[in-house]
């Protein structure tokens, strides 16, 4: 029979290599000694010795690891899902109210380049689905130069771009 | 909700130098896992949950891009590994009863991060952590830019099982699909669709109101049995 002692999780992590081979010599150089033991007597069905169990009061097991049910109900509004929800949900813009003055062209020329007037306009055979987004674009120009070098240089801009859907099922991408 | 230890799964993280050895084990909610020809899995999405120093020691390997193992319900276990420049993100949990607060952590693979609005638009894949019609059609719009309407979900979805365009992940707590494409050939389905008078422009004018997707992480919504039977694989043990 063997008896241990569990470490706790900081005696662990100070644990080394070197301690662990030396209980292992040690528990080698002591297992030795058990050839001794092999002189008892096998054991047979009927009990030599009876000892009696004593009567205990219920035992109270209490958990001391996490509260996985607490944390799996807290863990949808953590900080981390909020900021990778913009990537993972990517949540949709949602414009609301009324303007306290009357839009101007810039101002709804903004709007529109934000994607935050995408919808459906139009009537009859120009009636149409809109769709705004920005997107990168990477200019690329050559040069050369008179001693005959080559310079290549590469722009990133963004620009917008409209996507249509008309009800005739035209589409079109306006850049 | 209760039984939470029923649904999530672990990672664990193992490395030995030369006088010591690193083993950390924290508990994981949400997956997003994709096997790979060499038997090395990526995880598009991991979502860890543990103490302090163990969250530290983890965000600093998927950094490094190192392999751990993944173990979930219905899953095994798997060694995986986030890849090259992924995004991560912590905070902050406060439990009642605890002194101290517990650490979260989101990694999310830079195939995943690109999806983003304003991401690679030349891609011809785009990862989702939800399997829903609506979100399925939001979220591929919100990437390419197409002009689309909620009602046509349903036709878009069938669209890409007919055409073998979507295929399903492996996921804990989520339904990912990878879904193949470009938004130019999006555009091309979808013309094709109204020309066809299968999907009609509303004749309704106004903004395009999408439903909220916050729900989406809740464990609520997502079904009991995290792996369902036909997602359940055994990837092969690296030698």
């Amino acid at each position: 029979m063997l008896f241990s002692i569990r470490r706790t999780r900081r005696e662990r992590e100070r644990l080394q290599d070197r301690d662990i081979s030396r209980e292992r010599m040690e528990y080698y150089r002591k297992s030795h000694a058990l050839e001794d033991l092999r002189e008892l007597h096998p054991l047979t069905a009927r009990p030599v010795r009876t000892y009696a169990v004593p009567a205990a009061e219920p035992v109270t097991l209490t958990a001391h690891g996490l509260p996985l049910d607490e944390i799996e109900d807290l863990l949808p509004k953590s900080a981390a899902y909020c900021q990778a929800s913009r990537i993972l949900l990517a949540p949709p813009n949602r414009v609301e109210g009324r303007p306290l003055t009357p839009l101007h062209a810039g101002h709804v020329a903004l709007l529109a380049v934000s994607s935050l007037l995408d919808g459906i306009f139009g009537s009859g055979e120009s009636r149409h689905i809109s769709a705004w987004r920005s997107v990168k674009v990477t200019d690329s120009s050559e040069e050369v130069e008179e001693d005959g070098t080559i310079v290549q240089r590469e722009r990133e801009r963004f620009a917008n771009e409209l996507t249509l859907v008309f009800a005739s099922g035209k589409t079109a991408i306006l850049r | 909700m209760k039984n939470a230890h029923l649904r999530l799964g672990t990672l664990r993280y193992t490395r030995r130098t030369h006088d010591t050895t690193i083993d950390v084990r924290v508990h994981m909610d949400r997956l997003i896992l994709e096997q790979r020809q060499d038997g090395c899995a990526l995880a598009h999405l991991v979502s860890l949950v543990g103490n302090d120093a163990d969250i530290g020691g983890v965000w600093a390997a998927i950094l490094d891009g190192r392999t751990f193992w993944l173990s979930a319900p219905g899953l095994g276990e798997v060694s995986a590994t986030v890849g090259d420049k992924p995004q991560c993100w912590r905070g902050s949990i406060l439990v009642p009863g605890r002194k101290q607060p517990l650490r979260h952590l989101v990694a999310v693979s830079r195939e995943l991060a690109l999806t983003a609005p304003g991401g690679d638009n030349a891609s011809r894949r785009t990862i989702l952590c939800a399997d829903n019609p609506v979100f399925v059609l939001y979220r591929i719009a919100q990437r390419f830019g197409l002009p689309v309407v909620p009602e046509w979900a349903e036709w878009f979805v069938g669209e890409l099982q007919r055409r073998k365009a979507i295929a399903p992940l492996i996921g804990l707590g989520c339904s990912p699909v990878v879904v193949r494409g470009t938004g130019k050939a999006f555009l091309h389905w979808i013309g094709k669709g109204v020309k066809r008078d299968v999907i009609r422009v509303p004749e309704k004018k106004g903004p395009i109101n999408w439903p909220s997707f916050d729900g989406a992480f809740d464990p609520e919504a997502t079904e009991p049995a995290i792996l369902s039977e036909n997602r359940s694989v055994q990837l092969p043990r690296p030698t």
